[in-house]
């Protein structure tokens, strides 16, 4: 049944020409970007003495700031992009075909979520041209780029999560983008709260609730059983309260 | 078992709102039942419970006899939903749309096809298979949202006002495909239209402000209020003579003088009485210019019964 919807949505989203358009867009920001940071790390590297150029790192000054940069991006598309996903159901009636239908929350819940990720794995995957100009470099190093691209993809999971979360909660799209903005940008903003108390135990849970935190250990090639569990945990806690949300109907 | 649906004095709160007040009912099996009730009267609401989309406060019901609730798995392939507004993918072609309710529906895979062909058939969809939903007409619209309600080959259809917004032509066809239906499923259809449910259903079932207030044939409803036909009457110049013998006639119920010369009688009885009336007439010397009679319809029996309760 997962595959059965998951492949519906997906039709449906590939057929939209808006599809082409946002992923055009995602592409040429996030080109120029790239072109940008590599004019800016040429014209720095040229202007120290070649004994000093190895302090110049690549991998930092370009290919882990053009991640934070896709990594912000999708803090906006993300939500964008699943806004849609129970909210127009809802608004359309359609949810009800899934309500008396031998259709589980859950295989509801998951087939949306699953397609939401495709959809933004296929604007990620966009960006991949990027480490193929990399390969004609004298890049030694390269594993960052593959840790850093799994936590971009777990970024836009934990992302796309809130987002469908959001659209759970409404018929209105537009509510539900901005909804699934505003959680987005809290989960990923809670480090900040950190700072600003002086509790050392609060402090330390706030950082490690924050995806930021996660997110930073990936871009630098370090992957840790804390990282991929706070993920995991993240991801199933959406799945869950979606499916609580979904529930409501029945509750008296 | 001759009773398809049972509606066991369901009652639904919305906050300190009645929205349905322990409300019962029954479709028979086989049959056309139709839903009326004025916009707001708790139709929708009902349906709803009925498919499990809302749960009651108290009450029950029950499909072939059985609580919904034990029907756990095979619930909703005996059950075929269409609500006011059908519910489409408007971007996925109608083959593509019933393929993905069928699949929804677990209609077996080696049987998708032939349940598409015979939805495809009966609702003459062929056409259109392969056209966008969203480029369809209205009726074509209607039409494939039926088709996702009865693609599974459900026992009972319960169809949410699906003439509205129709143009006539789409409503002809919409109300003879309801018939075509009949044949082998029973249906559950709600409207205001009260015309267009006097020419399909079977029996009946009034909603208002949430409470029902009356059930069964509509025959046997007009026998309820008493009276099926009005008698008008116009004479050429008042009779002192003709209001003294009309007001005897032992076959009226009521005798409404409307002005001096003009009456509206209701007989207490189905039958033919025009002819002693016009005895009666003549029999007084006085001189009638128009006798016209009318058999009460749906509408009247839903005006009279709601008029009754307000």
């Amino acid at each position: 049944m997962i595959r059965v919807i998951f492949l519906k949505e997906i039709k449906v989203f590939f057929r939209s020409p808006i599809t082409y358009v946002i992923a055009g867009l995602f592409t040429l920001l996030v080109g120029w970007l790239f072109f940008n940071q590599l004019v800016y790390f040429v014209e720095n590297i040229q202007k120290v003495p070649v004994s000093m150029r190895n302090q110049y790192d690549f991998a930092n000054e370009v290919v882990i700031k053009l991640f934070g940069n896709v990594n912000f991006l999708l803090l906006f598309i993300s939500p964008i992009m699943a806004m849609r996903s129970f909210s127009e159901e809802y608004r359309e009636g359609t949810i009800d075909l899934f309500f008396t239908s031998p259709v589980a929350d859950y295989e509801l819940i998951i087939a949306k979520y699953l397609s939401v990720v495709v959809q933004g794995l296929f604007l990620i995957s966009t960006t991949l041209i990027f480490p193929f100009f990399l390969s004609n470099l004298d890049v030694t190093d390269t594993s960052f780029i593959f840790t850093g691209y799994l936590g971009l993809v777990l970024n836009l999971i934990c992302f796309t999560g809130l987002g469908c979360l959001a659209s759970t909660l409404g018929r209105n799209q537009l509510l539900a983008a901005l909804a699934g903005f505003v959680f987005v940008l809290f989960s990923w903003m809670i480090a900040m709260f950190s700072q600003m108390t002086s509790n050392y135990l609060l402090s330390e849970i706030l950082r490690f609730l924050s995806i930021n935190h996660h997110y930073e250990n990936f871009v630098k090639g370090n992957i840790s059983f804390a990282d991929v569990s706070f993920y995991m945990s993240f991801i199933m806690l959406n799945i869950l309260m979606m499916k609580k949300r979904i529930e409501v109907r029945h509750w008296k | 078992m001759n009773k398809a649906i049972e509606i066991e004095n369901i009652t639904l709160n919305y906050g300190t709102r009645n929205i349905l007040k322990d409300i019962s009912f029954h479709v028979d099996k086989g049959h056309i039942h139709g839903f009326l009730g004025p916009n707001g009267a708790g139709k929708t609401t009902t349906m709803k419970i009925i498919t499990k989309l809302l749960t009651q406060d108290s009450g029950q019901v029950k499909l072939f006899g059985q609580d919904v609730g034990e029907l756990k798995t095979t619930f909703n392939s005996r059950i075929g939903f269409l609500l006011e507004d059908p519910p489409l993918y408007n971007d996925l072609t109608v083959m593509e749309y019933l393929h993905f309710i069928a699949k929804i529906k677990k209609v077996p895979n080696d049987k998708i096809k032939d349940y598409i062909n015979d939805c495809v058939e009966s609702l003459d969809l062929s056409t259109v298979i392969n056209r966008a939903i969203e480029n369809l007409s209205k009726g074509f619209q209607q039409r494939v949202g039926i088709a996702q309600a009865i693609i599974h080959k459900p026992e009972i259809v319960i169809l949410d006002e699906p003439t509205n917004g129709l143009d006539p032509q789409a409503m002809l066809e919409v109300r003879n495909l309801i018939l075509r239906l009949k044949e082998n499923h029973t249906i559950l259809l709600s409207s205001h239209l009260l015309h267009e449910m006097s020419l399909v259903c079977d029996e009946v079932t009034i909603i208002s402000h949430g409470k029902i207030l009356a059930s069964g044939n509509i025959d046997e409803l007009k026998e309820k209020i008493g009276h099926t036909q009005e008698i008008h009457l116009e004479l050429l110049e008042e009779c002192p003579q003709f209001e003294k013998v009309i007001n005897e006639f032992s076959k009226l119920s009521q005798v409404k003088k409307i002005d001096a010369t003009r009456f509206m009688l209701v007989p207490n009885t189905s039958d033919e009485v025009r002819h002693e009336i016009v005895k009666l007439v003549n029999d007084s010397e006085a001189k009638l210019i128009k006798i016209d009679r009318k058999k009460y319809t749906l509408e009247d029996i839903f005006i009279s019964i709601t008029d009754t309760h307000d």
